[in-house]
C-alpha cells in the first residue's frame, strides 16, 4: 500500500514495472520499467521491433504480459477487462489504423464515446426520450472534436476512403471522444509530410494543455519526439536502454548505438 | 477557438434536405419512398385475390426473418446457416401455444420471440469463440439437428412428431376483411413495428457498436465495447426477429412440420439477405420478395420458352440460378444498394 501512496504522491499516472512479454520462444519485452508523471508528454522510441507496440498492447490489455505489473493511477490494471480500459481512462490510436472503415467520421467518433454513454439494446430499440437526448449530446461532442481537428469537410464520409493522414486524425478524434486521462499514440506521424509533422507536434501539445491529457508517444520521427516530449524512454530488443529528457537520451551512447549500429 | 468558424461551413445534419416522420429525421427522398411503400402495402391487398394476399403475407414473414439474419450478419458480421432453427423454434412455440394451450394467435408472437431470443443468446455464447467459416459450420449443425429433434419420439406429445401440428387460420373480426387480408394486416403491423425497432437499434449507440465489432473487433474492444456481450445479444435479437417470423409463418401456413424447416430454409434466408443487400433494412423486403417470387418467375420464364414440355421443368432451377448469379454480378450491393444508387442520382440532380 505504501507504494501506491508513493506513486500518487510523486504524481505518477502510469507505472510500468518490469513488464515482460514472451511469444513462445520470442522475447518481445524483457522487463521494461518506467514511470510517467501526470500531464507530461513522454516519448517512447526504439528501432523497429524493439517492443513499443507490444508495450502499447499490454497497456490496452490486448496482450497479457508474461510477468510484471502495470499500475494506472496507483492501481494494477492486470485484472481489468480490455473493454474496461477506456472506462478507467486509457485511450489509444493504432499504428496501422484500426478505424471502422464503413462508418462515417462522425459515427467513428461517436463509437469512441461509447464509454460516455449508457443506452442499451432495449432502450435503443424503443428510442426512449433519454436515448435521443444522450445521442444529441454525443453528436454535439463528436462535432466539437470534428471542429477541433478540422475534419468538418469529410464528416459524413465513410473513413475507409479518406487519405491516410486524415484517417490518423479521425483515430485521434475517436480516442479523444472517450475523454481519456492518458493517450497512447502509436506513430501518429506515419504518412505525414514535413509540414504536417510540425503541425502534429503543436496539436499534441495543444491536446495535452486543452484536455488535461497525459501522452505516451511512440514515433519514428525523431524531430517530432524530441521537440514535444518532456521525457523520453528508449527501448531496444525489449529492454530499456535509456531514459531522461530528450537531450539526455540523444546523448546516451546506448541509444546512439541502437540507432546507428555498433561501429565503435 | 478555431472551432466556431468551422461550424458555419459544416452543416451538422446530413447533407440532403431532411424531414421528420414518426420522430425520425430522414432525407426527403427516403420519406417519399417510405410513404409510397406503406401506401402500396396497405391498398394493394384490398384489390387482389386471396391467394395473392397470402403470398404477400408470406413475403412479409420472410422479410422479417431476413431482417433478423441481416442484423446478425450484415450489421454484426456473424455468419449463420442456422436461422431455420430459430424460425422452427418460433413456429413450434406459436403452434404449441395455440394447439395445446388454446392461446389466441396474437398472444403467441411475443413468447415465440422471447424463446428464440433466449435460444439465440445461449447459442451466441459458445459461438463467441468461432469466427467466419467455423461459426457457419456450428450454425449449420444447429440447422441440421433441429428438424430431427422435432421428430424425436419423446417430444412427440408436444411437437406432433413427423406429422407436425395443424394451426387454424384466425377468422377476421372485421367484416370488410377476409381472413387472409386480416392476417396480412396483422403481419404487416408486426413487420412495421419490428422494422422501426431495428431501425432505432442500428442508428443508435447499439447499432454503432454492432457495426464497429464487424469492422474492427479489436478497436471496438479498445473503445470500451463489451464485444462478447454485444455479439451474444445480437444473436439473441436476431433470434427474436426470426422466431417472430416463424410464429407468423406457422399461422400463415396453418401448419408446422419438421420438414418445413430444413437447412434449405436457412439458405433461402441467406439468399434473401445477400440479394436484398447486406446491412440494410429495406433490403429485407426486397429479399422477401425475391425468395417468394423468383422461383415462380423462373417457372414462368421456362413456360414462355418451352411451353408445357415436361422435361423443361428441370430447367426451372437453372433459370433461378442464372437470375441469382446475374443479380449478384450486376448489383453487388443488393437490390437495396441499387435503389440507393438511383435515389442518390435522383436526389443530387436538383441540388447540383
Amino acid at each position: 500500500m505504501s507504494e501506491v501512496g508513493n506513486a500518487l504522491a510523486d504524481g505518477s499516472i502510469l507505472e510500468v514495472r518490469d513488464v515482460a512479454v514472451h511469444f513462445g520462444g520470442i522475447i518481445a519485452l524483457d522487463g521494461v520499467s518506467f514511470n510517467m508523471g501526470r500531464g507530461v508528454i513522454q516519448g517512447l522510441i526504439g528501432p523497429n521491433g524493439a517492443g513499443k507496440t507490444t508495450l502499447f498492447n499490454c497497456l490496452s490489455r490486448l496482450y497479457i504480459p508474461t510477468s510484471g505489473d502495470i499500475l494506472f493511477e496507483g492501481k494494477s490494471i492486470m485484472r481489468t477487462a480490455p473493454h474496461k480500459i477506456a472506462d478507467i481512462g486509457i485511450g489509444r490510436t493504432f499504428q496501422n489504423l484500426a478505424l471502422f472503415r464503413t462508418m462515417s467520421v462522425v459515427d467513428n467518433i461517436m463509437v469512441g464515446a461509447h464509454n460516455q454513454s449508457r443506452s442499451d439494446f432495449i432502450s435503443n430499440a424503443f428510442r426512449l426520450p433519454w436515448v435521443s437526448r444522450e445521442e444529441a449530446v454525443l453528436r454535439d461532442q463528436a462535432w466539437e472534436l470534428i471542429d477541433y481537428l478540422g475534419l468538418g469537410g469529410v464528416a459524413h464520409q465513410p473513413v475507409g476512403g479518406l487519405p491516410f493522414g486524415t484517417q490518423k486524425r479521425v483515430e485521434l478524434a475517436r480516442a479523444l471522444a472517450a475523454k481519456p486521462k492518458i493517450l497512447l499514440l502509436d506513430e501518429p506521424a506515419g504518412g505525414l509530410n514535413h509540414d504536417e509533422v510540425e503541425d502534429l507536434g503543436n496539436l499534441i501539445k495543444q491536446i495535452r494543455d486543452d484536455r488535461n491529457v497525459t501522452v505516451l508517444l511512440v514515433e519514428h520521427h525523431m524531430s517530432l519526439v524530441m521537440s514535444v516530449s518532456d521525457q523520453v524512454v528508449a527501448i531496444d530488443f525489449g529492454r530499456k536502454i535509456g531514459e531522461g529528457t530528450p537531450e539526455e537520451v540523444q546523448r546516451n551512447p546506448e541509444v546512439i548505438r541502437a540507432y546507428l549500429g555498433t561501429t565503435n | 477557438m478555431a472551432s466556431v468558424d468551422h461550424q458555419m461551413s459544416n452543416p451538422r445534419a446530413n447533407p440532403a434536405d431532411s424531414y421528420k416522420l414518426f420522430g425520425i429525421q430522414m432525407p426527403k427522398v427516403r420519406m417519399i419512398c417510405l410513404v409510397a411503400g406503406l401506401g402500396v402495402a396497405i391498398i394493394l391487398p384490398l384489390l387482389v385475390t386471396n391467394f395473392a394476399v397470402f403470398q404477400m403475407t408470406q413475403v412479409l414473414v420472410y422479410a422479417i426473418a431476413v431482417l433478423g439474419l441481416n442484423l446478425l450478419t450484415g450489421y454484426n458480421g456473424q455468419f449463420s446457416l442456422g436461422h431455420s432453427a430459430f424460425y422452427a423454434l418460433g413456429a413450434y412455440t406459436a403452434a404449441i401455444l395455440i394447439d395445446r394451450y388454446e392461446v389466441v394467435f396474437y398472444w403467441t408472437i411475443i413468447p415465440a420471440g422471447v424463446v428464440c431470443f433466449i435460444g439465440g443468446f445461449l447459442f451466441g455464447l459458445p459461438a463467441l469463440r468461432l469466427d467466419g467459416l467455423y461459426l457457419a459450420l456450428a450454425t449449420f449443425a444447429l440447422a441440421v439437428a433441429t428438424p430431427q429433434l422435432l421428430k424425436y419420439g419423446h417430444f412427440e406429445e408436444f411437437t406432433g412428431g413427423v406429422q407436425g401440428i395443424d394451426v387454424f387460420k384466425p377468422d377476421s373480426p372485421i367484416e370488410a376483411l377476409t381472413a387472409d387480408q386480416y392476417l396480412y394486416f396483422f403481419v404487416l403491423l408486426c413487420g412495421v413495428l419490428l422494422i422501426i425497432g431495428a431501425w432505432n437499434l442500428v442508428r443508435g449507440r447499439t447499432g454503432r457498436a454492432m457495426i464497429a465489432i464487424r469492422d474492427n473487433p479489436i478497436a471496438a474492444k479498445t473503445m470500451g465495447i463489451n464485444t462478447s456481450l454485444y455479439k451474444s445479444m445480437t444473436f439473441g435479437v436476431s433470434g427474436f426477429y426470426t422466431g417472430i417470423a416463424g410464429a407468423l409463418g406457422a399461422i400463415v401456413a396453418e401448419f408446422v412440420a419438421p420438414d418445413s424447416f430444413t437447412f434449405f430454409l436457412s439458405v433461402w434466408f441467406l439468399v434473401g439477405m445477400v440479394v436484398g443487400g447486406l446491412a440494410s433494412i429495406p433490403a429485407a423486403i426486397a429479399g422477401g420478395v425475391f425468395i417468394l417470387y423468383m422461383p415462380n418467375i423462373s417457372e414462368e420464364v421456362i413456360s414462355i420458352f418451352f411451353g408445357n414440355d415436361p422435361s423443361a421443368k428441370a430447367l426451372i432451377w437453372v433459370t433461378f440460378g442464372l437470375f441469382l448469379i446475374f443479380t449478384v454480378y450486376v448489383v453487388p450491393n443488393g437490390l437495396a444498394g441499387l435503389v440507393r444508387l438511383f435515389i442518390m442520382k435522383f436526389a443530387r440532380r436538383p441540388g447540383e
